[in-house]
């Protein structure tokens, strides 16, 4: 599990995170979404032990990671642009990380270069982003980490690489409780990975939750009334979000799809459906809740 | 989960960083070896056939010596050339190279991110890089010398070299200097936050510390009266500069200034270096990363060098005798020069140069403190003069005499057992000598009670005291001025000491050494119907006690080299050779040899004389020896 208590981190006066606190579970997918400067990339080193906090912990199975090698041995940090020394091979890097990982598996590196055949013998720094990216990846899973953290991991590869990663994600997660923490600033690309979801703005967490929970708890429907009942009728169901267009009625409501739709076949809709969320929406509505334009947040 | 890393566990991931940085720096190991090889070992083999060549062919001279004398000759010199010239820079070069090599990762985020998330501690990283940076700058070091040295034995080349220089001695202080200037810059590394202000910091550094002393130790001389130049120790002047200090021996000498002192101070340097690198790379932020600096203290300390030596060396040159003005003027426009560059460079512009100001101040107080001192005489120091009674013996340099007699070890002059100096330790000498000092200081206190900057005129006026209760007390005097009355007065007092016969007794080989010592002399006697003529004779026992007899009576008369009466003809030229390997007798020698008991060499006695009635004059014509 890591633990995050009142983390602060800051560079030179401005305090990229300030004071934050949340937990993550251990054999969870954790998506850290934010704009850019909201503290994901600083809170991922840090918990990777390459960043010192300057107030507050954050704490990996109990213990910090900063200059602590035990911890560091099940934690893999892949930076939104990964380094490889300058020449090296995926078979130089092998036989450095060997040395260092005591849970280095020369056969699961064996089996990543299979499933991402970008070349173990080829120089790293003539390859593209994108095969870069899958070299950070084959490295990542041959640590076999307990935990390994992922900063917006998804830009520059293509989409069949994406759901292949997401697959792999998924089978190391199923096969051994490995925990996961991907930052991106693409609700979308984390919406069908992440079991939980934060959400960062301006070093802080605005929100965390279970994504089963949140999308559980918040449906959306459209229904033809004429006339159009008013939004009171509507009671005692919560309505998130409320928009009407002629005699139809758009409307996000904080229940479960069977109560949304029963209450409104109670009010004689023409025609009524109840569609599916998506992650950004569901975190629109959660927001506007408690006060905060998502949009901008997310921009 | 305890974060207690255990020292073997450490010590593995010490030695995983260090096989994968040595495996790293391979390339720059194989070059710099081929370059060692190519530059040293061919290089002297060349020269060394050459030699063989030229002798086989019968080009060389015969009064040059053996083939073995010639090779052996050959290599001490190749050696004094390569090593300073090729070996040291090479070493140097290598060593800043390979360090930004091995080291460049902490200036970059993207690496940072890499190897600072990596289950090594800093500690072992730093020092398994530090090792293999060494290991990639030394052992091509010992594979070069080591083949040097075959090349040695295969000419038949004893393996000590010859004179004072030898390749094992070359070599371990290279090994010794390349280690401290890769942990030098290691630390730099370490403190700064891009390698541009790394590389910045370590010549900043070296060539700051040296020139901030040489400009403050120049003016002080300057302005202080009394203050020698004896003690601008290089040594000192290179304490904290390894890159200056590299180069020290091969200028003066490795038999002077390799000593263990001086290899004792880089070593416990370099480990206090490197001790600090760890410490401070433990503290270091990642996010140090492509900032300006990880650590402020290198840009301080090299922005308050370069202020102070461009001010204090513009200073000095605007400076203008009896006028504070130029100087301070100097001193003002070179400091503020340097200090908005400094901090130009280190900001990457101008945006922090307000915040800087302060600094300056701290140099500006610091000058003035400084002057402050030096100019009211440095709390007494101008005008120190021990009382006669409490002086056991003094050593003086008159004005226009030679500071010290030096005898040597062997025939080539290099290797100095003892330099005597002319001392005077009578209770009339040491008194003339006290009184002396005291004339000198008034000279200096006659034109203001606080001192100004002003030209070193005519050869120093040296006093060492040694004083009853052990300590010494030491001054050097090169007063000038623009009233040439007052300079005349001057120069008259400077050369009194010279006249007592104490001071000549103990100034001239004659008075050391026997008439047996005597190997020769050349007489050059001025000739009306050529240009000049000379003759070199050969004397017997007995006429060597004569000539000894003349000559020390010409010297106590002040008959010899009275060169103020330069404008009147030269009646004789006389150069005494003495013997080779020469075993010291009188008590005088003996005791200036201090413990020393084997043969010395001291070079010829060269005495000028203008008056004919000189004993020495009248004794060669009397003998004929020039007929």
């Amino acid at each position: 599990m890591i633990e995050v208590k009142d983390l602060v981190k800051k560079f030179g006066g401005k305090a990229a995170l300030d004071g934050m606190s949340f937990r993550i579970g251990t054999g969870s997918v954790f998506g850290l979404v934010g704009s850019n400067g909201a503290g994901k990339s600083t809170f991922l080193r840090t918990a990777a032990g390459i960043y010192r906090p300057d107030g507050g912990a954050v704490l990996v199975d109990g213990a910090a990671p900063f200059e602590n090698s035990r911890v560091k041995e099940r934690v893999c940090f892949i930076s939104d642009y990964p380094y490889f020394p300058p020449q090296s091979t995926l078979k130089d890097m092998a036989g450095f990380l060997s040395k260092l990982y005591p849970r280095w598996n020369a056969e699961k590196f064996e089996a990543m270069n299979k499933i991402f055949p970008v070349g173990a013998e080829k120089k790293i720094s003539s390859m593209s982003k994108g095969m870069q990216r899958q070299a950070a990846l084959i490295c990542a899973f041959s640590l076999r980490p307990d935990y390994l953290l992922m900063d917006e991991i998804f830009d520059g590869l293509d989409p069949v690489m994406r759901q292949l990663l997401k697959r792999l994600i998924s089978d190391e997660v199923a096969a051994r409780g490995m925990t996961v923490v991907i930052a991106s600033h693409n609700l979308r690309e984390l919406e069908d990975l992440c079991d939980h979801v934060g959400l960062l703005h301006k070093g802080g967490v605005l929100l965390e939750k279970d994504i089963d929970e949140l999308r559980l708890g918040v449906c959306k429907a459209q229904a033809v009334f004429r006339p159009i009942p008013e939004k009171s009728a509507f009671a005692p169901l919560e309505i998130v979000k409320w928009e009407t267009r002629g005699s139809l009625v758009n409307l996000v409501a904080r229940a479960t799809r069977e109560e949304l739709l029963a209450k409104i076949n109670s009010l004689h809709p023409l025609f009524a459906e109840v569609l599916p969320l998506t992650l950004e929406e569901v975190f629109i509505c959660e927001m506007e809740v408690v006060g905060y334009d998502i949009s901008n947040i997310l921009s | 989960m305890t974060s207690a890393i255990s020292f073997p566990e450490r010590l593995r991931e010490a030695r995983a960083v260090f096989f994968h940085a040595l495996k790293k720096s391979t390339g720059m190991l194989t070059l710099y070896a081929v370059l060692q090889l190519l530059l040293l070992p061919v290089v002297v083999t060349v020269a060394l056939q050459n030699v063989v060549s030229d002798y086989n062919a019968g080009f060389a001279a015969p009064s040059s010596g053996s083939l073995a004398e010639r090779l052996a000759r050959t290599y001490s010199a190749l050696l004094q050339g390569l090593l300073p010239g090729v070996a040291v820079p090479m070493a140097l070069l290598f060593a800043l190279v390979l360090c930004v090599r091995l080291f460049g990762y902490l200036q970059n985020r993207r690496s940072v991110d890499l190897y600072h998330a990596l289950p090594v501690g800093r500690v072992p990283m730093l020092l398994g890089r530090w090792c293999a940076g060494l290991a990639a700058l030394l052992i091509p070091q010992a594979v070069g010398f080591g083949v040097l040295a075959l090349v040695a034995c295969a000419f038949g080349i004893p393996a000590s070299g010859s004179g004072s220089l030898s390749a094992g001695t070359g070599l371990l202080w290279l090994l010794l200097v390349t280690a401290a200037a890769f942990t030098f810059s290691v630390f730099m590394e370490v403190c700064s936050g891009s390698t541009m202000d790394a590389v910045l910091s370590v010549l900043g550094v070296n060539a700051g510390y040296p020139a901030l002393l040489l400009c403050a130790l120049y003016l002080a001389q300057r302005v202080l009266p009394g203050l020698g130049d004896d003690i601008l120790n290089p040594t000192v002047l290179t304490l904290f500069a390894p890159f200056a200090a590299a180069f020290l021996p091969f200028f003066s000498g490795l038999g002077l200034t390799i000593g263990a002192g001086f290899t004792a101070w880089w070593l416990c340097f370099t480990a206090a270096l490197l001790a600090a690198a760890c410490r401070l790379y433990r503290r270091r932020g990642s996010e140090a990363a492509e900032d300006h600096f990880a650590f402020p203290i290198p840009k301080g300390v090299i922005r308050f060098l370069l202020t102070g030596a461009a001010g204090l060396g513009l200073g000095l040159i605007l400076k203008r005798e009896g006028s504070l003005t130029g100087f301070l003027v100097g001193v003002l426009i070179g400091s503020l020069a340097a200090h908005v560059v400094v901090e130009a460079v280190y900001s990457r512009g101008f945006r922090g140069m307000k915040k800087s100001l302060p600094w300056y101040g701290v140099f500006l107080v610091s000058f003035a403190v400084f002057y402050g001192v030096l100019a009211t005489g440095c709390f007494g120091y101008d005008t120190r003069v021990p009382e006669a009674s409490e002086v056991e013996s003094v050593a003086v340099q008159p004005s226009g005499s030679r500071n010290s007699l030096s005898i040597y070890a062997d025939s080539s002059f290099r290797q100095t057992i003892a330099a005597i100096r002319p001392t005077l330790s009578g209770p009339e000498s040491v008194r003339a000598a006290v009184e002396t000092q005291r004339s000198i200081i008034e000279f200096y206190r006659s034109e203001g009670r606080f001192y100004l900057p002003r030209t070193l005129g005519g050869s120093p006026v040296r006093f060492d005291y040694k004083l009853k209760n052990g300590k010494h007390l030491k001054r050097t005097y090169q007063y000038y001025t623009q009233d040439q009355t007052k300079n005349d007065a001057y120069q008259q007092t400077a050369e009194r000491l010279a006249e007592l016969p104490e001071f000549i007794q103990s100034s001239d080989p004659v008075f050391y050494l026997e008439p047996e010592d005597l190997k020769n002399i050349e007489i050059y006697f001025p000739d009306a119907n050529k240009d000049s003529g000379s003759k070199v004779v050969v004397l017997d026992s007995s006429a060597g006690s004569q000539l000894f007899a003349a000559l020390r009576q010409d010297l106590l008369d002040r008959k010899v080299n009275d060169f103020d009466r330069g404008g009147e003809r030269i009646a004789l030229s006389l150069i005494v050779v003495f013997k080779d390997g020469i075993t010291p007798q009188s008590d005088a020698l003996k005791k200036a040899l201090g413990g020393y008991r084997g043969t010395i060499w001291m070079q010829n006695g060269n005495y000028t004389f203008f008056d004919e009635n000189s004993a020495t004059y009248q004794l060669i014509r009397k003998m004929g020896w020039y007929e």
